[in-house]
């Protein structure tokens, strides 16, 4: 009889430490999907680094101090958002590879990382390619030229670089990134693969590349209405990295996707201010049109499209602004854009069947739209934009077909 | 490595900052966020260098702050002062992106029917900053270089000095009516014993 009190009192003490301890301990619970191991940093973010490098080279500017002083801005650039790193990272590496112009990778890299840091992503191949002929093995090189690939579309490109950098160094961050590129080109179980791979893998002292891991598994999960997995995914890249930006503005598209607007809108606003990226405005015009609000819906395009103009590595978006505005010269302009951009992804081609369908050339936006669905992932509002395409065509069972694969893709 | 991945996200000022705007008949009370980063800009935080920016440094580096605010954020008519009772609570230096909250009172001496605003907070720094104001009323105001003021803004006080007498002299009337009505629509027979039970003896 003891036995059973003694073994009856254990257990719920057991039970009562497992559900209180997160809130005695202070701290949110991990996620389920992909928990984050270590502890969360504490570490003070310094810039002893770059004063010391500044100091160096003002008294000595010797090209591999350069260098490395444009690798320290580019890093004050990345943990800030702040473009004026980026100016100051480009001007000391000009200023190594003037003093040092051969055997210095470092310089040009961080050229080809500042260039893709302006959305300037054929710049950025053509530096990588410059260090690569020397260094056919360069995880750097690979790694930045990836990440190039995949903004400009080329997935096969792409995945090919990503499986020479795993081939050449299998951790966490190559694995992160071959996710991503497998995720863009829909082959989804290997990119779950991936993800799972290297959250495994993942070690501690990165904890804004273990958000983005995170970010972007759940963007995946977002794309297929896998609401909950999302936002696990999201609720821990936030807590291993509060105000990450890309965590946020998914985490507003979650929140609209479920219609919970004013959570959407927060986040949003959050993204906005943490980023400063002019795209979460479009998106709080989004919200707003979903509310009714008229006047916010204005007032957050309008600002959006200023900002866009002003910022170059943004047409695309200024496309889908102006589409938004459905005017006759904005659908004009947006078509302009979407014809001239060099870029053939399924985001590009799809916005570009968007604007040939505001514009009346219904059978061009059917091209293009067919393009889009080729290009990339299974896409379930590129599915309902061929389907409006095709009903408008007259083609009712196509579009019944396309609406029914949108469906399968986003329940 | 991963920052290679990380940099398709970076190009952009990160200069943002928001304000709600609860407006009152010769009051506003205005939330401002600004981020870590960009109050590090304006004044040092951390004081005793620990790395965390205590509620008491908050005490002594707000006024610097809010007096910096009440200048580029400015009502016309209004004065500023800031609420130094709600301080921020205990920040780390190192989430330079982490949301700290600043709370002004704009008060005027006229009631607040129509006024301007007038924004140019961070415009010292490079790039474009951007600052978002939200009215009570549902209204968004969203600031920049090119629009550093906005004319005409409609507050509460005209609601408030009409409303209220409008709706008292609504509530009288509408009373007023009630008991005519009432009245008319006795019969002769009903006001006679009505009469009997207050205890009035004349005949009809």
């Amino acid at each position: 009889m003891k036995i059973w009190i003694w073994n009856g009192a254990a257990l719920v003490t057991i039970i009562a430490l497992a559900v209180a301890w997160p809130e005695v301990a202070g701290r949110e619970e991990p996620g389920r999907i992909a928990p984050y191991r270590f502890p969360l940093s504490t570490a003070v973010d310094s810039d002893a680094d770059l004063d010391f490098l500044k100091e160096r080279v003002t008294h000595a500017p010797e090209g591999l101090d350069l260098a490395a002083l444009a690798g320290a801005c580019l890093r004050k650039a990345r943990r800030t958002g702040q473009s004026r790193w980026i100016e100051d990272a480009e001007d000391a590496a000009r200023r190594s590879l003037v003093a040092l112009p051969v055997s210095n990778p470092g310089a040009t890299l961080a050229l080809a990382h500042a260039a893709q840091m302006k959305h300037e992503f054929a710049r950025s191949i053509a530096l990588c390619d410059q260090v690569l002929r020397d260094r056919p093995r360069d995880a750097r090189a690979l790694s930045l030229k990836a990440t190039a690939l995949l903004g400009v579309g080329r997935l096969d490109d792409a995945l090919r670089c990503a499986d020479a950098l795993l081939d050449r160094a299998p951790i966490s961050e190559h694995l992160a990134l071959r996710a991503a590129i497998l995720a863009a080109r829909g082959d989804e179980r290997e990119a779950v693969h991936d993800f799972r791979k290297a959250a495994s893998l993942e070690e501690p002292g990165d904890p804004e590349g273990s958000a983005w891991l995170r970010a972007v598994w759940a963007r995946l999960a977002i794309r297929h209405g896998r609401h909950e997995e999302a936002e696990d995914l999201l609720r821990e890249a936030l807590r291993v990295r509060p105000f990450h930006p890309l965590a946020l503005g998914l985490l507003g598209d979650l929140e609209l996707d479920r219609g919970h607007l004013d959570a959407a809108e927060a986040a949003y606003a959050s993204a906005h201010r943490v980023s400063g990226d002019p795209v979460y405005l479009a998106r709080r015009a989004a919200v707003r049109r979903q509310r009714g609000d008229a006047a916010g819906t204005e007032e957050f395009r309008s600002a959006a499209e200023k900002a866009l103009r002003k910022s170059s590595g943004h047409r695309l978006q200024l496309a889908q602004v102006l589409l938004d505005r459905a005017t006759p010269e904005a659908t004009r302009e947006a078509l302009a854009i979407a014809e001239a951009e060099p870029r053939r992804n399924a985001e590009t081609l799809g916005t570009l069947a968007r604007a040939l369908l505001a514009a009346g050339r219904l059978q061009d936006a059917r091209v293009a739209v067919r393009d889009a669905l080729r290009a990339g992932a299974p896409d379930a509002r590129l599915h309902e934009l061929a389907a409006d395409i095709e009903s408008r065509l007259g083609a009712a069972s196509r579009a019944r077909l396309h609406l029914e694969a949108a469906k399968e893709i986003h329940p | 490595m991963m920052a290679a991945v990380l940099a398709l996200l970076l190009a952009h000022e990160s200069t943002v900052s928001s304000s709600r705007l609860e407006l009152g008949e010769r009051e506003v009370r205005a939330t401002f966020t600004f981020s870590m980063e960009d109050l590090a800009g304006l004044a040092r935080l951390d004081l005793d260098r620990n790395g965390t920016v205590e509620p008491e440094e908050w005490r002594t580096v707000l006024p610097g702050i809010v007096d910096y605010v009440g200048r580029k954020f400015r009502i016309e008519t209004c004065s500023s002062e800031g609420d130094l009772d709600t301080l921020p609570p205990a920040l780390r230096v190192s989430e330079g992106r982490a949301p700290v909250t600043v709370v002004l009172r704009y008060r005027s001496s006229r009631p607040l029917e129509r006024f301007d605003i007038h924004c140019s907070l961070f415009d010292e720094h490079g790039g474009n900053p951007r600052h978002v104001a939200e009215l009570s009323g549902g209204r968004t105001i969203v600031f920049d270089r090119d629009r550093p003021e906005v004319h005409g803004v409609s507050g509460s006080a005209k609601r408030f000095r009409f409303g209220i007498p409008a709706l008292a002299i609504g509530t009288a009337l509408a009373l007023a009516a009630a008991v005519g009505i009432t009245n008319r629509s006795r019969t002769p027979n009903e006001s006679a014993r009505d009469r009997r039970r207050a205890g009035s003896t004349e005949r009809p």
